[in-house]
């Protein structure tokens, strides 16, 4: 069985997540499309939109208005197995989106150019 | 090691290697042999098996 | 620093970046500080303003062309004296590399300070050939704790950690084979890093041990240690021990927090080996994160003595052949040990070299639970220049040595540490700063940025300016 939570290929799925983080919070549309890993199988359900393959993934990013995507993350739980697969769970709130909290589950795989995301699931449940 | 011992192991371990130690310089140098064979001792008491390979790694 | 001068490296290139301040000023206010408070410390051995007045104005230059500038620009700073500087020779603390050329180029990690917009102001003082942990430098005289400059620097990066300490500059570089980071950043107060072994390039990087020379940073605060850091690293072909690992960008994961991460205090050979001040200091560090639980390394002292054999052998087979030719021009501190060490048998060498292998996977086994490890930086604060011996819990203990008993250990296998600053109030000793190490596992410097980051954030760390 893949050793779970090695330190160094957890340490790296930190940051690796915490630079999506930031990116996301910036819009930094080239670290968000460096992240998804390129590839007609990467898939991304956001909230509103189904979104197949690395195309679609860029097209939807880069249409939509770059205002309200800050939000705080909580309860957040990453989670390697082996030195080359990880999940990365969070919640999150954003003040644009009062009275709900948001969800994304992410999975990422170690490429030779680093940890990509290759599924992704973000979702909203009423917060109370 | 007794002091004797040591002082004769660190002339002739000098003459292998072709150093020269000073008169002066030697009281000083069998000190501080005497000093590390003391904490060699810890490292060198202790049992290590034949699977237990150097630190060091050579990656040509 | 000159009141002209942030303390913070980033505050500095901020306002370099905004206009608020030129390069040049910024390099002229470092250089004045120098001049008005080395004398007292003795950190300089060489003040490189040219370089330093070249170095700015070209920071300057881009600036006013509209490019965009890199994440230290303008940034003052300087290094222990065995980094290669190009147009100067790299003495390494001694008397007998006089004799060697000028370096014909920069050393690595110089050349990446270069790239971030750091501007060399000087080189620091140290033990010679990085042999000590005190700073007691017979060639170029002591370096003296800015605290209280009757007492040691530390060592073997005492200036590097002095300069920072004193507020000459808020960046420096320093090499620690067997503390001589970790060491000084305790004594004086100040942040250090000494990332996992082969992390960093050494290349032009005058060597001691080269199974267990590691280089990194001194800084005022975690934010400017992480950016430094994060500007140090990069793959370089010149160093062979280097391991062939990816740039991670740190920075970010200090807002992180530490929730996740599984911290001890590292119990037994630390705790025995920690005079009281020490022991303060640990719990002040455990109390701030509500650390209860401790873990064992075993035969840390084994491992201690095993890191001692290895430093004698390579350390000393590296100058035999001056220790033939020229004995009497080495420190005469050392002189004598220096040739001792030069006698150890191999069987010693190789015994020690297969402990650290046996250690290494013992202390692996406690990061299958645990992220960070606790210990003391150095048993007790700093003693007073000159000291033959210190008191650890009522045994004389040689001085010079065991400043080291605390680091040893870690550094014998390689693993990254950040030392953080803990202010122990002392009514016999008045206020000396102590250090605590934030031991993570090979690769994780990001875990321990992170705790250091958030006892920072809670003021149970802070650098402490020496008021001069």
């Amino acid at each position: 069985m893949a050793e779970i939570n090695l330190p160094e290929p957890k340490a790296e799925m930190e940051i690796a997540f915490m630079r999506y983080e930031k990116a996301l919070n910036e819009n930094d549309l080239a670290v968000l499309d460096e992240l998804f890993m390129d590839s007609p199988l990467t898939i991304r359900y956001g909230i509103g939109e189904n979104l197949y393959g690395k195309d679609e993934i860029r097209g939807f990013r880069t249409g939509r208005p770059a205002v309200g995507l800050a939000r705080s993350i909580n309860r957040t739980v990453i989670t390697t197995y082996g030195r080359d697969f990880a999940t990365a769970m969070t919640l999150f709130a954003r003040e644009t989106v009062p009275g709900k909290i948001g969800r994304q589950s992410q999975t990422w795989l170690r490429t030779p150019q680093g940890w990509r995301v290759v599924a992704a699931h973000v979702s909203l449940i009423n917060a109370n | 090691m007794t002091s004797d011992e040591t002082e004769r192991y660190v002339l002739a371990a000098a003459a292998a290697l072709e150093l020269p130690i000073a008169p002066a310089h030697l009281p000083g140098v069998i000190l501080n042999f005497e000093r590390l064979a003391a904490i060699a001792a810890t490292v060198n008491e202790f049992t290590l098996g034949p699977a237990d390979e150097p630190g060091p790694r050579w990656e040509p | 620093m000159s009141e002209a001068l942030p303390e913070s490296a980033l505050d500095i290139a901020a306002a370099v970046k905004s206009g608020a301040l030129t390069a040049v000023a910024a390099a002229e206010a470092a250089l004045a500080c120098i001049a008005a408070r080395d004398g007292k410390i003795n950190a300089f051995t060489e003040v490189t303003r040219e370089r330093a007045l070249r170095e700015a104005a070209a920071i300057d230059t881009r600036r006013a062309r509209g490019e965009a500038l890199p994440v230290l620009a303008g940034v003052p700073y300087a290094v222990k004296n065995l980094f290669d500087i190009e147009g100067i020779t790299t003495l390494a603390g001694s008397k007998i590399n006089r004799d060697l050329r000028p370096a014909a180029a920069d050393c690595a990690l110089v050349e990446r300070m270069h790239a971030a917009g750091g501007v060399l102001v000087g080189a620091l003082n140290m033990d010679e050939y990085a042999f000590g942990f005190t700073t007691e430098n017979t060639h170029y005289g002591a370096t003296r704790n800015p605290h209280d400059p009757t007492r040691i620097a530390g060592g073997s990066s005492g200036g590097s950690a002095a300069a920072v300490a004193s507020g000459m500059v808020p960046l420096t570089l320093g090499t620690d084979t067997n503390g001589s980071i970790r060491v000084p950043a305790s004594l004086n107060g100040i942040f250090g890093l000494k990332p996992t072994y082969g992390r960093l390039s050494r290349r032009g990087v005058f060597p001691f041990v080269h199974s267990l020379d590691h280089v990194g940073p001194f800084a005022r605060s975690v934010a400017d240690l992480a950016a430094v850091y994060e500007a140090l690293q990069g793959l370089d072909a010149g160093d062979p021990a280097q391991a062939k690992k990816p740039v991670k960008p740190v920075s970010m994961c200090l807002a992180a927090g530490m929730k996740d991460l599984r911290l001890a205090r590292a119990g037994g050979y630390f705790l025995e080996h920690a005079g009281p001040d020490a022991r303060a200091a640990v719990e002040i560090v455990t109390r701030a994160l509500g650390v209860s639980r401790d873990v064992v390394l075993p035969e840390a002292a084994r491992a201690r003595a095993a890191a001692f054999v290895i430093t004698a052998t390579e350390g000393s087979q590296l100058h035999l052949a001056n220790l033939k030719s020229r004995p009497d021009d080495f420190e005469p501190l050392i002189r004598d040990r220096f040739i001792a060490n030069a006698l150890t048998p191999a069987a010693w060498y190789a015994q020690a070299q297969r402990l650290r292998r046996w250690f290494y996977a013992e202390v692996m086994k406690v990061f299958a639970d645990t992220d960070i490890i606790i210990a003391a930086a150095t048993p007790v604060s700093a003693t007073t220049i000159g000291a033959e011996t210190f008191d650890l819990n009522g045994v004389q203990v040689p001085a010079r040595p065991s400043m080291g008993l605390l680091t040893q250990p870690i550094s014998f296998i390689g693993l990254p540490v950040v030392t953080v600053p803990v202010v122990v109030a002392n009514a016999r000793e008045g206020k000396m700063p102590l250090g605590v190490q934030l031991i993570a596992a090979p690769w994780c410097e990001t875990h321990a940025l992170r705790v250091a980051a958030e006892l920072e954030r809670q003021g149970s760390v802070k650098s402490l300016l020496a008021q001069l």
